[in-house]
């Protein structure tokens, strides 16, 4: 996915008008089982296992994204994204899960710490 | 295995004496043209006149006396008896020396090492099959082939004397969709024809498949003693070059315009096109977007743009690239091509796409017409518009600087994941093939083109493009016969190969081994058909179903596939499963210590869906 494809999805997200104050916060998922969760319905075939991003489908930011405007953009789809509208496509849990995994995961390292992408 | 023929009986005998006798009253009128081209025709009959003289040369050795002076360094073969002539001929009449035979296990590594072999060499590879049964294996690769614009040499072997289950009364009637040319000859005088014709006709833009079918009788037969037979001369076609009024309209369109970009697909066909790709580009201080479809433009070129430069272009000129829609380009934006596509088509299957819309269309070999678009060019450009020029190619540069930079962002996503980042692995080869002649022998778009995004690709053998028709089986073949194609350079060959791909050839690593032709495999084993995993979510979610059931019919697991134990069957040297980014290193490192003693290594890494 690229960049102007991210840009879409965030806009998307605005244009949900979901303030985050104006809801009650969702459960707070388990993130052991959001790693497998990934890996059930399907996420890591587009966004890699851990969702660091690939070609087909981007980096989950969770520092962008809240808990529920992530749920919400799942359930609703986009451009690239598939809807998974409802909870045969993915329980409330799983997405609860999924995001739990996502904000535990270490940080990626800067660039300009790696030497492999800083040699010729 | 398959079963031997019976012999022929006299019938079929005496009609290709006849027919012999005919091929030679053939040279005999031709002498009574004019006078000039009569003392030509004779100058050239005489310098390639065979005369088999004595009883009992086979029919199959004067095939030889053809094909030789075509320069076939190799022939492939899955072995067949309706070959089994021309096969014993290459063996013991040529020495099995120009062309060497190379053994392949399937008819379809047969032709698709001919296509990766030709990207590196610049000349064709003939390829010895079955015409029924072999052909149907082999169809798959040469579609890939045709839609790649490469020819590959097809030599189809058939017997009719005594019809099976695998005699074929029209034998390229199979490909006839996806070849350019095709004959029968029943004689061989009409072989020999036939034969420099093909290759003429394969050579000449745009160059595709053509099939000589041969005959089992016509191979085996003995010729009469006495009989003359001539060796036609190759005489290699001029590839098409643009009219020239046409050119200088392309050429002001491109000067006078305010954001100009080259988008570039199979242009360059030979190491001069890639030059003069770079020279035009920077004549105009223009945007190249590549499908690299060919090594057109060095990646690290700061003129290289990305695909959103043709949204942007206020004009493009699309070369080799019939497949790009107007669709694309952005209201009021001007389209020029430069093609040879329609100068030979087919329409059955649809590699032609949408039809392009261009504002200009010039029917020409791309690469043929630069030099005379380049001098256009020049004589157009005034200082002001040098001044402009410089202006766009620095903004140009600096664009080129955020996408680099972008590109480094996101491989370090995951760096140090496990299953394997693909950034990281191709980051970690480029590493320690950076300093050696390296070649890139397979498609660089899997792996999220993280191999084009972070090596250097500047030579035109640096890389042999994609596989055509994004069909199946092309990757592990092709990336051996353009292995083949490096060894006598002392090239570093790569391959980076996904798993699904390559289990429809998985025999092509006998053949490597067998003909110890050295190379690095760095699998891309997701353990799935990861296009199709995605696809089959994506369709249960818009139906509202379980996404979760997309596994069925797409995964390759259960048992997984120990292709380092697959690959040390066959003789190579391999290692693997490879899960731990920490291991990579040192193992690339051995692996290519295996292959620069002339042994092919693979590596089995464990990587990312994409």
């Amino acid at each position: 996915m690229t960049r102007v494809n991210i840009v879409t999805a965030v806009a998307v997200l605005l244009c949900l008008g979901i303030p985050a104050s104006a809801q009650q916060a969702p459960p707070a998922g388990d993130a052991a089982q959001g790693k497998k969760d990934m890996v059930t319905y399907y996420c890591y075939s587009c966004h890699g296992y851990a969702a660091e991003g690939a070609e087909e489908g981007p980096r989950i930011d969770t520092n962008k994204w809240t808990q529920a405007n992530f749920a919400a953009y799942v359930r609703k789809g986009g451009r690239s994204m598939p809807r998974y509208g409802g909870e045969k496509q993915i329980p409330d849990a799983a997405l609860a899960n999924i995001y739990a995994f996502l904000k535990a995961r270490p940080a990626n390292p800067d660039p300009q710490s790696l030497p492999l992408l800083n040699g010729k | 295995m398959k079963q031997d023929e019976p012999k022929s009986p006299v019938g079929r005998r005496s009609f290709l004496m006849t027919a012999a006798t005919g091929g030679a009253a053939l040279v005999a009128s031709a002498t009574t043209a004019s006078a000039a081209a009569a003392a030509q025709q004779a100058s050239a009959a005489a310098s390639n006149h065979v005369e088999v003289s004595g009883a009992g040369k086979p029919g199959s050795d004067f095939m030889m006396d053809v094909l030789k002076p075509l320069d076939f360094e190799y022939m492939t073969i899955n072995p067949h008896s309706d070959s089994a002539g021309l096969q014993e001929s290459v063996i013991n009449y040529t020495g099995n020396k120009n062309p060497e035979l190379i053994t392949c296990l399937h008819e379809e590594a047969a032709v698709a090492m001919a296509h990766g072999y030709f990207k590196i060499a610049g000349k064709p590879l003939a390829a010895l099959i079955y015409s029924s049964v072999g052909l149907q294996h082999a169809s798959m690769a040469v579609y890939s082939a045709f839609c790649d614009r490469v020819p590959v040499y097809l030599l189809l072997g058939n017997g009719l004397e005594n019809p099976n289950s695998r005699s074929v009364q029209d034998a390229a009637a199979m490909v006839r969709d996806f070849t350019k040319w095709d004959d029968n000859p029943i004689s061989w005088s009409h072989f020999a024809e036939s034969a420099v014709r093909a290759y003429a006709v394969a050579m000449t833009p745009p160059t595709l498949p053509v099939a000589i079918v041969i005959d089992k009788r016509l191979q085996e037969d003995d010729i009469p003693a006495g009989t003359k037979l001539r060796v036609p001369k190759y005489s290699p076609n001029t590839p098409p070059q643009g009219d020239t009024a046409a050119v200088n309209e392309v050429a002001k369109l491109l000067v006078n315009a305010e954001y100009p970009v080259l988008a570039v697909e199979r242009a360059a066909r030979t190491p001069q096109g890639l030059q003069h790709i770079i020279e035009l580009a920077e004549l105009l201080q223009a945007g190249v977007v590549d499908t690299i479809q060919r090594m057109n433009f060095p990646s690290r070129h700061p003129l290289a743009q990305r695909d959103r430069a043709i949204r942007e272009a206020t004009v493009v000129l699309a070369l080799e690239m019939p497949l790009l829609s107007r669709q694309r380009l952005k209201a009021g934006a001007k389209l020029a091509s430069i093609t040879a596509f329609d100068l030979f088509t087919r329409s059955n299957y649809w590699h032609f796409g949408k039809y392009q819309e261009a504002d200009f269309t010039i029917a020409a070999d791309a690469e043929a017409t630069l030099p005379a678009l380049i001098e256009a060019v020049k004589k157009l450009i005034t200082a002001d518009r040098r001044i402009a020029f410089e202006a766009r190619g620095k903004k140009l540069a600096e664009q080129y600087q955020k996408d680099r930079e972008a590109d480094r962002v996101l491989a370090a996503n995951g760096w140090d994941g496990s299953p394997l980042s693909t950034a990281r692995v191709a980051a970690e080869l480029w590493d320690q093939i950076k300093t050696k002649d390296w070649s890139l022998v397979s498609r660089s778009d899997g792996m999220s083109d993280w191999a084009w995004k972070l090596w250097d690709f500047q030579k035109y053998y640096h890389h042999i493009g994609q596989s055509g028709s994004v069909g199946v089986g092309y990757s592990n073949p092709a990336s051996v016969g353009a292995a083949l194609a490096n060894k006598k350079f002392g090239r570093l060959s790569i391959n980076l190969q996904n798993d699904g791909d390559f289990m429809f050839s998985p025999g092509t690593l006998w053949t490597a081994a067998h003909h110890q032709i050295p190379m690095l495999t760095v699998m891309h084993n997701n353990r799935a058909y990861n296009q199709e995993v995605m696809w089959t979510a994506r369709v249960a979610a818009q139906r509202n179903r379980d996404v979760s059931r997309s596994a069925f019919g797409n995964v390759i697991n259960s048992p997984n596939i120990d292709y380092a134990q697959l690959a040390k069957s066959m003789g190579w040297y391999a290692e693997g499963p490879i899960e731990n980014p920490r291991d990579l290193g040192p193992a690339i490192k051995r692996a290519l210590a295996v292959v620069e003693k002339g042994q092919p290594a693979l590596l089995d890494t464990i990587t990312q869906p994409n």
